[in-house]
């Protein structure tokens, strides 16, 4: 029988023994402690310690030794061992991610997280598994936290539906979080609480994440099921998912006093206009960010965009052929294949300005498979200085195309060596303003291809209609000889048909058959 | 015990002595093979004598070479073949050993003839190394050898090396750091905060952006350093570490004792008290295919004069600074 907390200790030397002997009891670990390597044989098979914390240089038997031998035990077989020795030593049958080896001197605070980590992994992984599981067609989610709270029950609840995960973690039966892709707190388990079909697994192991969940687990549960009952009584009233959404005053002239969300979602329209992307980027609830936008429509704060049939930005259009997507695929994975990544390429998104980007990016909404998701918490400073993923393009067999978005301002250039990985193409954004700092942008160009062989697009933000003609001509051939193009490298206009040209531009070397010679 | 007899029929020179540049070549290629076959990685580490200004001759190149094998060979396991490559250049091949391994041996390596160096007689003499490993950096020996040849040049480039950081503390390097200004693709300076173009919350971004990197490749090896200001609050990110399953990357984070970071799953706290972490804060980032590293210090009126660069040496040595200097885990 394995104890849950018992660390077995086979040091050489006592003090260093005595002095780990009490940190760990301070840690809430009981420990027994071997001077040789016989005695530690010993106890390992009489008391079936958690983990066992061994110099490789014991006395008698050899550390090495001692966990060969109890490796070819089964009754120990499973026990983590957590090496400690003066200089790097091979031990044979070490299990990488199992074991750990430790080197003199050594910080207590590291050799406690190795323990814990260690423990829980082995607790959640490695030998034990799901205590209840089944399908949730059979039990819905809410009976399954109700039975877990009344047992006072601990550990993490990982329900699978389709291609999405979610976790629920419980300590002493409440709930201490939820997360399901990136969205956690309520507002994950308020999405959880709606999947009818999936699978469920209960892992019991320690939690140790911070509550963020405060509500009792029967009010969370009641408040999930009302917002639930709600939504599918009003749903007709809200507003389509994909309908875009336009701010009727200035958000810095909104009164004090009014609910935090109506303020958080002012703040978010001003990077996305579309509900679904206001309701995944919101910190609340679904149902309370689909009533807030239908109150807020209500009172003339915020507008649904109209759009004339054949002008809308929604209507599906063709992008790519399956058998170009097949290729970018393809290709994507060959070149990218010893990288370890996910089946992902990155786009990078370089533009003069933040406001550019974002109108960049409405304008891409009538890709198919394009989404923008500003992933990050910093709203604000990520739609004046964009950094990171901005969006994401959808192609065949879950690949990903993501748009990367970097800020010109002087100093970020260690940002585009160190981030460039997976990278397939450049976009690069600029207008009449940011065309005074060209030079910039143009050093940004040949720093990162002097690194990657990949697809450059150029995207000019339109001139006027007034100055449109001879100006923008020569506009082009200034920004050619600035970019050192050749006459026939396009520069792209930024406008709704010339969107897909660009994209067709940084993928043409994707899609490109190879040619094989006899 | 390593005999003469032995040591001839292998082409070596004699005990305790480098393998001369036919066996090390013979011995490469056929590594290279073995890896390929087997489909197991293997590392070369390229040793190149500089001398800074002044020139030496073959000659005492060889010599002071001579003298130095039984060092290097002690430092090197015993399944690792070291030989000279040129007259000046000597050559160890680590069958089985990835991108962090062969780091791991270039530090012990490094630390061992430090050591040596110092009752070294004049002209002063330095060693500096590079890597490559198979099959990320090349499929065949020679490939191994010549993108390993790239990176001492690159090496030689690196601000780590002409600032000579090697010989420096660690926090003598971030007070350099943060306390020049820096122009440039790869080392580059910029202020935030306060009313500059970026904001004080650009910081975070960059932060957060390692994060999503490190998320985004969960079995990525790697190893990133967050010590960051007002932790928790700077940092909803760092919670999505504990979310995910195994990583393969360790994360740290460093600071004052703060019981929410002491929670999180996959990263492991470092508690410093070090009052110079109040006002500067630093992130270090590396894996196989990129580093990275910020350092940020607070002026007054919330200004940060911050320091990044993309430099894979200067990401290494400062990482290894800091592990050395507070006693923590060597490790990559």
């Amino acid at each position: 029988m394995i104890e849950k907390n018992k660390i077995l200790l086979a040091l050489k030397n006592e003090e260093e023994s005595k002095v780990f002997t009490a940190y760990l009891f301070s840690m809430g670990y009981e420990t027994m402690t071997a001077k040789d390597g016989a005695r530690a044989l010993e106890s390992a098979i009489q008391s079936g310690p958690a983990i066992i914390i061994v110099d490789t240089d014991l006395p008698v038997i050899a550390g090495e030794k001692l966990f060969q031998i109890l490796r070819n035990n089964p009754h120990t077989s499973k026990i983590p061992f957590l090496f400690i020795s003066d200089s790097i030593v091979d031990v044979k049958g070490f299990r990488s991610g199992a074991d750990i080896f430790l080197i003199r001197p050594l910080n207590m605070e590291e050799l406690h997280a190795r323990v814990r980590q260690t423990l829980s992994l082995k607790d959640g992984l490695g030998f034990g598994s799901g205590e209840i599981e089944g399908k949730l067609r059979q039990m819905s989610l809410a009976d399954i936290l109700q039975f877990l709270h009344l047992n006072k029950k601990e550990g993490v609840l990982k329900i699978t539906s389709g291609d999405l995960t979610g976790s629920v973690f419980i300590k002493d039966g409440q709930i201490c979080n939820a997360v399901v892709g990136n969205v956690e707190k309520d507002k994950a388990l308020f999405r959880l609480l709606q999947w009818n079909e999936g699978r469920f697994e209960f892992i019991p192991s320690p939690i140790a994440v911070t509550r963020k969940i405060a509500t009792s687990t029967g009010n969370v549960l009641m408040e999930g099921m009302r917002q639930m009952d709600e939504f599918k009584k009003n749903e007709a009233q809200f507003p389509d998912k994909k309908a875009l959404l336009k701010s009727r005053i200035d958000a810095s002239a909104m009164p004090q006093g009014l609910q935090p969300i109506i303020y958080e979602i002012m703040e978010l329209l001003k990077t996305s206009q579309r509900v679904e992307d206001i309701v995944e980027m919101s910190t609340a609830t679904d149902y309370e960010v689909y009533k807030t936008i239908v109150g807020m429509i209500a009172r003339g704060i915020i507008e649904e965009q109209k759009f004339k049939p054949g002008e809308g930005p929604l209507e599906a259009l063709e992008f790519l052929t399956h058998d170009q997507a097949v290729s970018i695929r393809e290709k994507i994975l060959s070149r990218f294949s010893d990288s370890g990544g996910a089946a992902s390429g990155k786009i990078f998104l370089i533009a003069s300005s933040g406001g550019l980007i974002t109108s960049f990016l409405e304008l891409c909404r009538r890709i198919p498979g394009f989404t923008v998701t500003y992933k990050s918490s910093y709203i604000q400073t990520s739609k004046e200085n964009p950094l990171g993923p901005v969006a994401v393009l959808k192609l065949y067999g879950g690949m990903e195309i993501n748009i990367f978005a970097i800020p010109t301002v002087r100093g970020t250039g260690p940002l585009w060596k160190s981030f460039s990985s997976n990278l397939v193409g450049m976009i690069l954004l600029w207008d009449d303003e940011g065309g005074k700092d060209i030079k910039e942008m143009v050093a940004a160009k040949q720093d990162i291809l002097l690194h990657r062989r990949i697809a450059v697009a150029h995207v000019f933000a339109d001139v006027p209609a007034d100055d449109a003609g001879a100006p923008r001509q020569t506009l082009n051939l200034k920004y050619k000889k600035a970019f050192n193009l050749k006459l026939d490298e396009p520069i792209f206009r930024m406008d709704k048909e010339m969107i897909f040209e660009v994209f067709y531009a940084l993928f043409s070397n994707l899609i490109k058959e190879d040619y094989v010679t006899a | 015990m390593i005999t003469d007899e032995m040591t001839d029929s292998k082409g070596k020179a004699a005990v305790g002595r480098f393998y001369d540049t036919f066996f090390v070549n013979e011995y490469g290629k056929l590594e290279s093979l073995r890896a390929g076959r087997y489909h197991t990685p293997f590392s070369v580490v390229l040793m190149n004598v500089d001398h800074g200004s002044k020139t030496l001759a073959d000659e005492d190149v060889q010599e002071f070479l001579k003298r130095l094998s039984p060092t290097v060979l002690d430092a090197m396991r015993s399944c690792d073949v070291v030989g000279m490559i040129d007259d000046r250049q000597v050559a160890a091949i680590l069958p089985e050993t990835d991108y962090f391994g062969s780091l791991i041996s270039m530090r012990k390596l490094s630390r061992a003839i430090n050591n040596y160096l110092i009752n070294e007689p004049p002209p002063v003499k330095k060693l500096i190394f590079s890597q490559a490993t198979f099959p990320k950096d090349g499929r065949g020996y020679g490939a191994l050898l010549s993108t390993a040849s790239k990176r001492m040049s690159e090496k030689k480039e690196s601000l780590w090396e002409k600032k000579e950081f090697s010989n420096k503390l660690f926090w003598e390097i971030i007070g350099e750091l943060t306390g020049s200004t820096f122009k440039g693709f790869d080392n580059s300076s910029f202020d935030a905060g306060g009313g500059y173009s970026l904001q004080e919350s650009f910081i975070d971004q960059i932060n957060e952006l390692i994060i999503r990197e490190i998320t985004a490749a969960p079995h990525k090896r790697g190893i990133a350093y967050f010590a960051s200001r007002g932790q928790a609050a700077a940092f909803p990110m760092m919670s999505t570490i504990g979310h995910i399953g195994t990583l393969s990357t360790k994360v740290f984070v460093v600071g004052r004792g703060d019981d929410t970071f002491r929670d999180i799953k996959n990263a492991t706290p470092i508690f410093i008290d070090d009052p110079r972490l109040k006002e500067v804060f630093f992130s270090f980032y590396l894996t196989e295919d990129s580093g990275y590293c910020l350092v940020c210090k607070e002026n007054w009126g919330s200004t940060y004069s911050c320091f990044h660069s993309s430099d894979h040496y200067l990401v290494d040595g400062l990482i290894n600074k800091f592990q050395v200097e507070y006693s923590l885990q060597e490790q990559l």
